[in-house]
């Protein structure tokens, strides 16, 4: 029996000879031809499963990344309680240096400002400034009799001490 | 922080300011003489006093003549004389709160009898006169504290 050449075995194994045609090695090459192809066909088969099982993962993950929750950038207030925090000993040393620097303002000041509010002084006197009168705390007019005169008008108050000497052949 | 050091400096500069503010006070001051003449006359000078001058005590004259002026710059506790034509006078700054200031005027006549001492706590800007007769004439002492 004349040996099948290899075109014959394709033809064989693509079904497009009959079989009982083919001497055994023949038959033999052919058989392996198919389980090669099996093995062939299944393993293609078994990537193109795994492909769309890729892709869905992909989509799973966009998704997934979508609709979570970002990652959320440190808020306003945060940030402020970070910087007290790094910064804690510089602010206790200003706040300490702003007290010293005003109780020592109001040393300075003195207790003159009596009518001033929290000065513990006399009833807070809520006239404007502006139109507060003068006052006399003493006078002494050893020359004379002294009057004191108050004239108001709109440029404001003008207090007037005049003093009438006690020589004085007619005063005012 | 180091960038905002230089806030310390100002701070204290702008709490203390008002302390040292405290400590002083500019005065300015006219001297007048005021007399009765034909017809009424007040220098130019005395612009800001025209209308008061034409009030009781004052009324009782009708010309107002400058005799000397100037301005002079106040520290606490430190008397400072005012150079008149016609006696003396002095001003003391005793304390300042704000625009509430505490002077001591002391005022002499031209024979050097103490007419005026006054202790007085007077507003910034406000005009404080002190007077007093000479004869049928006035001699008139007019200040005003900043």
């Amino acid at each position: 029996m004349k040996p099948t050449s290899d075109a014959e075995l394709m033809q064989h194994a693509d079904g497009e000879r009959r079989d009982d045609a083919l001497d055994p090695t023949g038959r033999a090459k052919v058989d392996a031809i198919h389980e090669l192809g099996e093995l062939v066909r299944g393993h293609v088969e078994l990537g193109a499963d795994a492909v769309p099982d890729a892709r869905f993962d992909t989509m799973w993950r966009a998704i997934d990344d979508a609709i979570a929750p970002p990652a959320r950038a440190p808020g306003l207030w945060h940030r402020v309680s970070r910087w007290f925090d790094h910064y804690r000993g510089h602010i206790i040393t200003g706040a300490v240096s702003a007290g010293a620097v005003a109780a020592l303002a109001l040393v300075l000041r003195g207790p003159s400002d009596a009518g001033s509010p929290g000065s513990g002084g006399a009833a807070l006197d809520v006239r404007p400034a502006a139109f507060r009168p003068t006052e006399i705390e003493s006078l002494d007019t050893p020359g004379g009799t002294g009057t004191v005169f108050n004239l108001k008008d709109e440029d404001g108050s003008t207090t007037v001490i005049w003093v009438t000497p006690d020589d004085s052949v007619e005063g005012i | 922080m180091s960038r905002l050091a230089w806030l310390v400096p100002v701070f204290v500069v702008v709490a203390a300011r008002p302390a040292l503010a405290d400590d002083k006070a500019d005065c300015d001051y006219l001297e007048i003489s005021a007399t009765s003449g034909k017809a009424p006359a007040i220098d130019g000078e005395l612009k800001p006093l025209e209308k008061k001058l034409k009030r009781p005590p004052f009324s009782a004259w009708n010309t107002f003549h400058t005799l000397s002026s100037g301005h002079v710059a106040l520290s606490r506790d430190k008397a400072e004389p005012l150079r008149l034509k016609q006696g003396a006078a002095s001003l003391l700054l005793r304390d300042r709160a704000g625009k509430r200031i505490e002077l001591t005027i002391e005022m002499d006549d031209a024979q050097g009898k103490r007419m005026v001492n006054a202790k007085q706590a007077v507003s910034a800007g406000d005009w404080d006169v002190f007077g007093h007769n000479v004869k049928d004439d006035g001699h008139i002492l007019a200040l005003t504290c900043r």
